[in-house]
């Protein structure tokens, strides 16, 4: 067909432009969409909707009570009032007692980005090499050490908190090693200096079982030629551990830090139930704070909403770089 | 071979460095365990994990009290709905985002993934506008509307990792599959049903296990859904138990206990499904 | 002429009306309340019961917990429409209920025999708007009730209660050589004693639910500065008038400062809460254990053995204004009706019934806790723990004559202050200015 003819077949499409396409071709060609339509209507009402209301909260000053809502727009005073970009401000440096506490909970949240994303690859990565090499008992070890994935709720930090206490478990067994001066003498909870540390411990062991996994998938897709090929060549183990096996898993830490990272900004649930940000404000984190303005005594949902979004926007940056990073290297 | 070894600590290194993380892994799982035999004031002043007298009592009057049955069908039906819930829509996402084209597929697919990086805590009151709004929770509300109300949402949560999952399995299966069954004159949703579905049984295992831990372990968005106390859900029965004048700590984790362990049971007979599904979605991707 | 349409239409009406009306003669009337407080349903249900055997008319006691639960359960409800006839909420609280035209108007309701029926300092101070909490509403822009007017009534209260009460363990101060029957009449006095406990018996000093940052502010801080500066000074403290570095105010912080250089915490404090404190002092882990008139029941309900208590309200330093703190109490849950409510009328029945002495008598003997409602003080009326409460409360406390709002920020900075005295992190001369230094910025903020 030549191009006058598709012109009249398909009826007047101007000079230059591409002829249009039926309709029914173009249902046709788009059909796969049909695939993630139960998908979109889920997201458009449940996540797109909530997502976009509290986008336009952050705008807004609110204790939660009258009317507030987006279809079709409400806001009464007293109880709800525009506000701007004040909400913002407020938290960010225009308010001294605000932002002192939010810069602080945020310095909390990097300390715990950085401290749990490394300390779960530190032990993870040893750990399934270990279980690489123990090839009896493997699946009982492996039963074993991923039960601290299973439960994340209340029962296993009640449990921790006991550990933690000034006369708990992990004193006593200081104690009875001779490292009685390293005990927390006020609990390893109740102590500024331990407190952060203790709960970045909890987060630790919950996150040590997948990544554990996900390393072990990666170490057992290793071909051992090419450690044996290596040490012809002269290398040690030194070399063998980093020159061969910590880049070919380099996409499951990539897996991993990320992860790791989202968690780390997003945790509130877990310092609520165990610290609640004591002591003193020492491991209080910035979802506490969000949690605390949504749903304590203080109610400010619009503050809420607007450290929400500084969250997220955090997250997402931390996303973007992760996956420059990961594309950058395998190109 | 021999040459290797050299490089290499020796194996029971390696069972020693696996035995001690293995006691850090379950230590706080035994210490709830031997709580919930021990009387209330042992459990502030016995450190040892094996009681002075063991009472078997407090686990069975917990048992009794927490209405087990009754609070665990509950549990299940609403656990087992997310479940299913995410595996008929995500796998279908999955599958349309690895294998099928259509306007705007990369530009969806990143919104979904996005979702995963807002602080869950931000939603919660919009969606209990919504929910009202939308007649699932509200004065006239059934046990089913308030249950279909309630797990909703918790699909939409559970949507971004599972559309991940799925869509990075079905891109590692050769496009030959696809061509072949093509040729015998099957349709996209024949493709998808017949050949992709059910290769994806390990995916389908690990999706299915997460989010049923997390649905099984959740609080808050239960407790603000759930108005009516015979419809709740275990952990919330167990939070009833908690709120008596008198705190009991060997209750508390008797408690704990009858409410994780169908957890833990359904994980140890899964695992090993879990575990393949995870490496398969994770590392090939 | 009826047409057989008009009459098919009529017959229908009838029918209708006469089914109606014959459902509406059977069914009785059902109200619903909320609470918040799990443990007060068994006394709640109690007085609906006998609500029930007197008017017929049911109400169904519904708990949501914990709080953070209640309040936006109450959010939701309140935006769907579906709130329950009668609600429950933290004193004071009710004017954001108010405000947004939730709640039903009871300012001609509630008349002088009704009135008197309250603890004094508890309707006349919270459940009508005064005159200084109204200028204070003025004042902030983003207050949210600024649309109630001076004199309007909302809300009854219903318990009442305090803190600024200690309690000791007899045994303990016996072992190290005190009467225990003998309560100490100075602050420093009682320091004193806390430090020959520890050092004769090795127990710790002091319990209280130190993790919850309020706790050392409102139940310890607080009794201290006005016994300490009286009332004109505190006042004018913390309306930024006057400096927390005024010697009155310096010696309650330098107060708290040595409570730690002596280490009297129980160890472990800063991770404690209320409850779990109350059960440290009932398991003999401190001497003393800070609370308020909701904490006996609790510790007699832990098994504590009642004998073995001693109570006394926190006493001042020495050189205070006031030698000694009266107690009064202040309310703390109010009741009100909705205007949701289909049958308002009934509603407030049942207001006016449950909160008659009777009603909140056995209230009182299941809970322990007390109604904000003068009862009797008759041990078979209202149970064991009442008579010994009423007895430690006044009609007149300090607190009432006090009208300063202590803002949010300074109350932050001081709350974070007193923890970091026990982490030993800061030190009252360095406390004191940073928390004048919030309180300037936060009026400044207010004024403009």
């Amino acid at each position: 067909m030549t191009q006058t003819q598709l012109k009249s077949a398909y009826g007047s499409a101007p000079l230059g432009v591409k002829p249009r396409k039926t309709v029914r071709q173009i249902l046709k060609d788009n059909s796969g969409f049909l695939f993630i339509l139960p998908a979109m209507l889920i997201f458009l009402v449940f996540g797109l909707y909530t997502v976009v209301y509290s986008f336009v909260l952050s705008f807004f000053r609110w204790n939660g009570f009258g009317q507030f809502s987006l279809l079709p727009p409400a806001c009464e005073d007293p109880a709800c009032a525009f506000v701007g970009l004040r909400n913002f401000q407020e938290f960010l440096y225009s308010n001294p007692t605000q932002s002192q506490f939010f810069w602080k909970a945020f310095e909390n949240n990097i300390i715990i980005a950085v401290f749990v994303t490394v300390g779960t690859i530190l032990i993870a990565l040893p750990l399934a090499m270990a279980l690489n090499r123990a090839v009896r008992g493997q699946s009982l070890y492996r039963t074993l050490m991923l039960l601290p994935m299973v439960t994340a709720g209340i029962a296993v930090y009640y449990s921790w908190t006991f550990i933690y206490q000034p006369n708990g478990v992990l004193n006593s067994i200081l104690e009875t090693i001779g490292l009685g001066s390293l005990q927390a003498k006020q609990g390893w909870l109740g102590q500024p200096n331990t407190a952060l540390l203790a709960l970045m411990i909890v987060m630790i062991w919950g996150a040590v079982p997948s990544a554990m996994i996900l390393y072990l998938a990666g170490l057992q897709t290793i071909e051992r030629e090419l450690y044996e090929a290596a040490i012809i060549d002269g290398a040690n183990a030194w070399h063998l551990l980093w020159r061969i096996t910590w880049p070919l898993l380099r996409p499951i830490t990539v897996i991993i830090v990320i992860t790791s990272l989202n968690r780390a900004l997003q945790e509130y649930e877990m310092v609520y139930l165990m610290t609640n940000g004591s002591p003193a404000g020492h491991t209080e984190v910035v979802g506490l704070q969000i949690f605390n303005y949504g749903f304590g005594d203080q109610r400010q949902l619009g503050m809420a909403s607007a450290m929400s979004w500084m969250l997220f926007a955090l997250a997402f940056i931390v996303a973007l770089v992760n996956l420059r990073f990961f594309q950058a290297k395998e190109d | 071979m021999a040459k290797l070894r050299n490089f290499v600590p020796s194996t029971l290194f390696y069972y020693i460095v696996l035995t001690a993380y293995t006691i850090i892994s379950i230590y706080p799982f035994l210490w709830m365990v031997s709580s919930a035999l021990k009387p209330n004031r042992e459990v502030l002043r016995n450190k040892s994990l094996i009681p002075n007298e063991i009472m078997f009592n407090v686990f069975v009057d917990t048992w009794n009290q927490l209405d087990f049955f009754k609070y665990f069908v509950n549990s299940a039906v609403i656990s087992i709905a997310v479940v299913l819930g995410i595996i008929v829509v995500y796998s279908m996402a999955g599958y349309g985002f690895a294998k099928t084209k259509f306007w705007g597929r990369d530009l969806f697919f990143m919104a979904f993934l996005g979702l995963l990086l807002v602080p869950g805590v931000t939603v919660l009151i919009p969606l209990m506008q919504l929910l009202r709004a939308l007649g699932f929770i509200g004065p006239d509300s059934t046990q089913f509307s308030t249950y279909a109300g309630l797990v909703i949402p918790m699909i939409n949560g559970g949507g971004p990792f599972a559309i991940f999952f799925f869509r990075n399995f079905y891109n590692t299966l050769p496009g030959e599959l696809r061509d072949a069954a093509r040729v015998d004159g099957c349709s996209e949703w024949g493709i998808y049903l017949r050949i992709y579905l059910p290769l994806s049984a390990p995916v389908i295992a690990t999706v299915g296990i997460l989010n049923f831990i997390g649905s099984w372990n959740g609080f808050v968005w239960p407790s603000l859904v759930i108005n009516n106390s015979d419809w709740f859900t275990l952990p919330l029965k167990l939070r009833d138990l908690d709120l008596q004048a008198v705190i009991q700590w060997n209750v508390r984790m008797a408690g704990s206990l009858i409410t994780i362990v169908p957890v833990i049971l359904l994980f140890i007979v899964l695992q090993r499904y879990y575990i393949r599904g995870l490496t398969a979605g994770a590392t090939k991707g | 002429m009826l047409t057989r349409k008009r009459f098919f239409v009529l017959a229908v009406a009838l029918i209708v009306l006469s089914l109606s009306g014959g459902a509406m003669a059977q069914d009785p009337i059902e109200l619903t309340m909320w609470t918040w407080k799990i443990f007060h349903v068994p006394g709640l249900e109690a007085i609906a019961a006998n609500f029930e055997a007197e008017t017929g008319i049911k109400v169904n006691v519904e708990a949501y917990n914990p709080d953070e639960v209640y309040r936006t359960k109450i959010t939701t409800s309140a935006q769907s429409g579906d709130l329950p006839d009668i609600l429950s909420f933290w004193s004071g609280g009710q004017w954001e209920l108010a405000a947004t035209d939730m709640l039903v108007e009871l300012t001609d309701v509630v008349d002088e025999s009704w009135q008197s029926e309250f603890l004094p300092g508890t309707f006349e101070l919270q459940s009508v708007m005064t005159q200084s909490t109204y200028d204070f509403c003025q004042q902030d822009a983003d207050c949210t009730y600024s649309n109630i007017e001076v004199g309007q009534v909302f809300s009854v209260p219903m318990l009442a209660g305090q803190a600024f009460f200690l309690f000791g363990n007899k045994q303990m101060i016996a072992d190290a050589g005190f009467d225990p029957n003998v309560t100490p009449a100075t602050a420093e006095e009682w320091m004193d004693m806390m430090l020959t406990i520890k050092e004769t018996t090795g127990n710790a000093g002091l319990v209280t639910g130190v993790q919850n940052p309020a706790v050392l502010h409102f139940w310890l801080f607080n009794p201290l500065m006005i016994t300490s500066c009286g009332v004109e000074t505190y006042d004018a403290i913390w309306s930024g008038e006057d400096s927390f570095t005024n010697p009155c105010a310096m010696k309650v912080l330098e107060w708290f400062y040595a409570m730690s250089t002596n280490d009297l915490w129980m160890p472990g404090i800063l991770q404690t809460n209320i409850d779990p404190a109350d059960v440290a002092f009932s398991q003999e882990m401190a001497a003393f254990d800070l609370g308020g008139t909701y904490t006996l029941g609790f510790l007699i309900a832990q098994g504590m053995d009642p004998e073995n208590i001693v109570s006394f309200a926190v006493p001042p330093l020495e050189g205070s204004v006031f030698p000694i703190l009266e107690i009064a109490p202040a309310p703390l849950i109010d009741v009100m009706v909705t205007k949701n409510s289909e049958h308002p009328d009934e509603a407030l029945q049942f207001l006016q019934y449950m909160t008659t002495p009777e009603q909140m008598s056995v209230f009182a003997k299941i809970n322990g806790d007390l109604p904000a409602v003068k009862v009797s003080s008759d041990p078979e009326i209202v149970g064991s723990v009442m008579p010994g409460l009423l007895n430690a409360i006044s009609d007149y406390s300090p607190f009432q004559e006090s009208t300063a709002q202590q803002l949010q920020e300074p109350s932050s900075v001081l709350q974070l202050g007193l923890q970091q005295f026990i982490t030993g992190e800061i030190t009252p001369e360095e406390l004191a200015p940073a928390i004048d230094e919030a309180n300037t910025a936060a009026w400044e903020q207010l004024g403009s």
